[in-house]
């Protein structure tokens, strides 16, 4: 770890269709192997199934998605004097976007059937809707923060 | 040929380009291809004209390009960086602009090497005890 001095946030170029870091963020996390080109392709064809679909602009309701499968709460392990405690504390706006990208990644992975960017593409409207297993995870992730409500005082 | 070019070399990763403009129109060849087919992945000719838009330049201009070594990112990166320098060899009022736009930036992120003792550059073997 660097001891001097903090080195620079690097924030992913704006993707080349709609100009939007999150989109290109978005790709390279679904990106295997350092195949761009093919991570780029599933992730349009997925938005192009989205727009044809809910007749919305597609990257609205990619925007909306995140937006509402983002978890506000979440739980954290703290020990304190040989206890474990799942501590509840605030989910900054970077973590939330590495969170909803894993969730909606890892759940469309686990649909069956069909093209990856069909299942991107259900994942994506349901999460717009709050439906879907990525939602779920939030849902999850904030009864945890409620019930273990009572270690909040403990904060990480 | 009588036409008089400016010439600028840009570099990125593995690749070098040597890139010539001459007042022109629009014309746009590399290593005896059009741009677009040169090259064709999606995203890449933004990349490649966004010097000459921020210049100004975009149909004002011939270019071309010889771009040797790399992949093709490796040789994206180097037009537009060769482009970037021979712009402002031309009309050197664009060097804010370019600087702005960060086109006259080497990107110097290569490929580190492999270092004896380890699996890759930065991979080690499995640590055993004895």
């Amino acid at each position: 770890m660097a001891r001097r001095y903090q080195p620079a946030k690097r924030v992913a170029e704006p993707d080349p269709k709609y100009g939007d870091r999150q989109v290109q963020s978005f790709i390279n996390r679904l990106m295997k192997g350092g195949k761009k080109s093919t991570a780029r392709r599933v992730v349009y064809g997925a938005i192009d199934i989205v727009e044809e679909r809910t007749g919305k602009p597609g990257l609205e309701v990619f925007k909306a998605a995140m937006k509402e499968v983002a978890p506000v709460m979440e739980v954290r392990p703290r020990r304190v004097g040989g206890a474990t405690y799942q501590v509840p504390l605030e989910v900054d706006a970077h973590r939330q976007f590495a969170l909803v990208t894993r969730w909606i990644i890892g759940a469309a992975r686990e649909r069956s059937g069909k093209s990856f960017a069909e299942k991107l593409a259900e994942e994506l409207i349901d999460g717009s809707n709050k439906q879907g297993a990525a939602y779920r995870k939030r849902e999850e992730a904030h009864r945890m923060a409620e019930a273990n409500r009572a270690f909040s005082h403990y904060r990480v | 040929m009588a036409e008089r070019y400016f010439e600028g070399i840009g570099r990125r990763k593995q690749a070098t380009a040597r890139v010539r403009l001459t007042k022109g129109k629009g014309a746009f060849v590399v290593n005896g291809k059009e741009v677009a087919d040169y090259f064709p992945r999606f995203g890449d000719l933004d990349i490649i004209n966004s010097p000459l838009e921020d210049g100004g330049a975009k149909n004002a201009v011939d270019i071309s390009v010889l771009v040797k070594g790399g992949g093709t990112t490796g040789q994206v990166g180097a037009v537009r960086l060769g482009i970037a320098r021979a712009l402002i060899k031309m009309t050197p009022d664009v060097d804010r602009a370019m600087r702005k736009g960060g086109h006259i930036t080497r990107d110097p992120r290569v490929k580190e090497r492999k270092k004896p003792g380890l699996k890759k550059a930065r991979k080690a073997p499995t640590y055993t005890k004895r």
